[in-house]
């Protein structure tokens, strides 16, 4: 087993989330708040060096503005004391390392640990070396059951049971302004946004999943009745991304465009990211042959993002069609873009042996042009002449698409004069109803 | 007193044509002309970087053909109201996949500028049927779909009387197009 250990120079607040964000490397993960943090990375050998793991840990904890010493070890305690106190050498750990093979995860104030380690810089043992030299006897005849667990485990016996860890159902992430000096304005709001959006990335990227929805909730001192002291914004986000700093760039402009029309009554005292809605995510590995390529996904990503943002989610999409006589329910709107039509999906009746080509084939050729809402024609056999004749039921049990009728006909007009367009045409009740147009 | 008349050589066209070439050559200007995009119902082919308007009774039908030949472009659909039935775009022959369908409402100008810009996206089809675009606009979009070599199609009811669209068309029928003004590379 080969553990690494995070110890932070400063108190995380929120450790699990810390945690979860390395959840995508291993899922034996050990937190001992407020300052260290235990991966079991043994498996991820058949992947990474120790020397490559690190080098990325280190990249992960910049992206996410934390420092922490790293080390490496076959047990928590021994990771925990190179950690923290900075040594190579197992033997040179102090003698109050100790503690940290009896309860490595700190769940433990009990004070006879500490008497311990007092008791044997007394007796001359300065080191974990020294302890390790001291005989197994003698160290239960003085510290009992305490004295012994620390010896066995120091030499790498008796290993700890890790706990089960599993990461929150709800990814949310939490800023608070010192109570002394809440935030002003929004530039103050920007510094620690951004290392809170790249930890909700990272927090979903380890569960395979990506935002579709983040609320940004903005706490303020108090308010005025009606209005509530939190002001809540939505922001959604249509294709896979690959930075952090794009997003923040739309949130920032989604945050000030809100702001203008709804302005902060009193000093901000907390920020919080709160993760609506997640989508599956499977980071491909970029093409290194085609940069271009990359790179225009990506433009195309954020094009995408920043015009949903400004219109809403639902007039930027790709279309998917599907094999339906009905002309609404014939493609729909998705956010990314539809895979390769697999054929043999889709068949009008069922039948496997179908060829399903055959289905799309069966449905008559469309107006390229559809009216949202089909509106009154009068037509005369002079001008137009019926050239397609359609018969088609809808689905009675749904609501009705605007005035056609449940059993709608349509008719194919085709004009006298060669410069007018055919005409799709629906026969209701009080007569006929222009549906489309064969532009 | 007499008047003089200085007489000034031309060099032949074709010398001046090379000389032209040659400047340009050496401005590093781009040759777009060079670059067009092939067309089955218009042998010229489209130059990459133009401004083409299309009006007529088959207008939308022509366009789908041209992106049903060229199925690997990126495509932005961009229309105030979005009448366009992508279920017959699909029966057509065009690919889906790589068509980005946008309702803009009233922020048009605003998405084409966007889409223009980000250079992500090699054709763009705007349709001016519902409000004609100014002069100004359309200037703009020509610029940026010049320097980002991106096809600009506008789908109007009428021709536009600006000059700045670099090919005007009339599609009668799919394959029966009528040039109604060409300028510069269109």
């Amino acid at each position: 087993m080969r553990v690494l250990c995070l110890y932070f120079s400063k108190p995380i607040a929120d450790m699990q989330s810390v945690a979860e964000v390395f959840y995508r490397a291993t899922p034996t993960i050990a937190l001992r708040a407020p300052f260290a943090l235990f991966l079991e990375i043994s498996k991820c050998q058949a992947l990474y060096k120790e020397s490559t793991f690190l080098a990325r840990t280190r990249a992960t904890l910049r992206r996410i503005n934390l420092e922490a010493n790293l080390a490496v070890a076959d047990d928590i305690g021994t990771a925990l004391g190179l950690a923290l106190f900075r040594v190579n050498d197992k033997a040179k750990l102090p003698i109050e390392s100790v503690s940290f093979y009896v309860d490595p995860l700190g769940h433990s104030a009990d004070n006879t640990i500490s008497e311990m380690t007092r008791t044997l810089r007394l007796m001359g043992v300065k080191t974990i070396g020294d302890f390790l030299n001291v005989p197994t006897r003698e160290l239960a005849s003085r510290f009992s059951r305490l004295g012994l667990l620390a010896h066995l485990r120091a030499q790498g016996q008796m290993p700890l049971v890790w706990p089960s860890f599993s990461p929150r159902e709800q990814v949310i992430e939490r800023f608070s302004f010192d109570e002394e000096a809440p935030a002003e304005n929004l530039q103050a709001v920007y510094f620690p946004l951004r290392p809170m959006i790249e930890r909700v990335i990272l927090r979903l990227r380890a569960r395979g999943a990506r935002i579709r929805q983040v609320d940004v909730i903005l706490q303020q001192e108090h308010s005025a009745p009606p209005m509530k002291p939190e002001q809540r914004l939505a922001l959604h986000i249509q294709l896979p991304y690959v930075s952090g700093g794009a997003i923040f760039q739309i949130l920032r402009e989604k945050l000030e465009a809100h702001l203008r029309q709804n302005p902060l009554i009193s000093r901000i005292t907390d920020v919080r990211l709160e993760v609506i809605e997640a989508a599956p995510y499977s980071p491909t590995q970029k093409n290194i042959f085609d940069q271009k390529k990359e790179e225009t996904d990506e433009s195309l990503f954020q094009l995408v993002n920043r015009l949903a943002t400004r219109l809403g989610p639902d007039s930027v999409f790709f279309a998917d069609p599907h094999a339906n006589y009905l002309p609404e329910k014939n493609w729909q709107k998705v956010k990314d873009s539809p895979a390769e039509r697999d054929f043999s999906a889709v068949t009008k009746t069922g039948d496997p042996s179908e060829d399903a080509s055959a289905a799309w084939s069966r449905v008559p050729e469309r107006p390229l042009r559809l009216l949202p809402k089909p509106i009154p024609l009068e037509w005369t056999t002079k001008q137009w002449e019926v050239i397609h004749k359609e018969i088609l039921l809808t689905d009675w049990w749904e609501p009705r698409f605007g005035p056609l009728p449940l059993e709608r006909v349509y008719f194919r007009l085709a004009s006298k004069s060669p410069s007018v367009p055919d005409l799709w045409v629906c026969q209701s009740r009080d007569g006929y109803l222009l549906h489309g147009v064969f532009e | 007193m007499g008047s003089s008349v200085t007489r000034i050589d031309l060099p032949a066209p074709a010398e001046r044509r090379e000389k032209f070439e040659a400047l340009r050559r050496e401005l590093g200007s781009h040759d777009q002309a060079k670059e067009r995009t092939t067309f089955s119902a218009y042998p010229h082919g489209f130059a990459v970087g133009s401004l083409i308007e299309i009006v007529g009774p088959a207008k939308t039908t022509t366009l789908a053909l041209f992106l049903k030949e060229h199925p690997d472009l990126r495509v932005a659909w961009v229309e105030s109201r979005l009448t366009v039935n992508p279920y017959a775009l699909f029966q057509r022959g065009v690919n889906l996949r790589n068509i980005l369908f946008v309702e803009a409402g009233e922020h048009a100008h605003w998405c084409l500028t966007q889409i223009l810009e980000s250079g992500c996206l090699r054709v763009v089809v705007a349709d001016n049927s519902w409000a004609s675009m100014d002069e100004r606009e359309l200037r703009r979009y020509q610029l940026l779909s010049e320097s980002h070599h991106t096809h600009f199609f506008l789908l109007s009811k009428a021709p536009h009387s600006s000059w700045i669209p670099h090919l005007q068309i009339e599609a009668r029928s799919q394959t029966d197009l009528h040039v109604l003004r060409r300028r510069g590379v269109g």
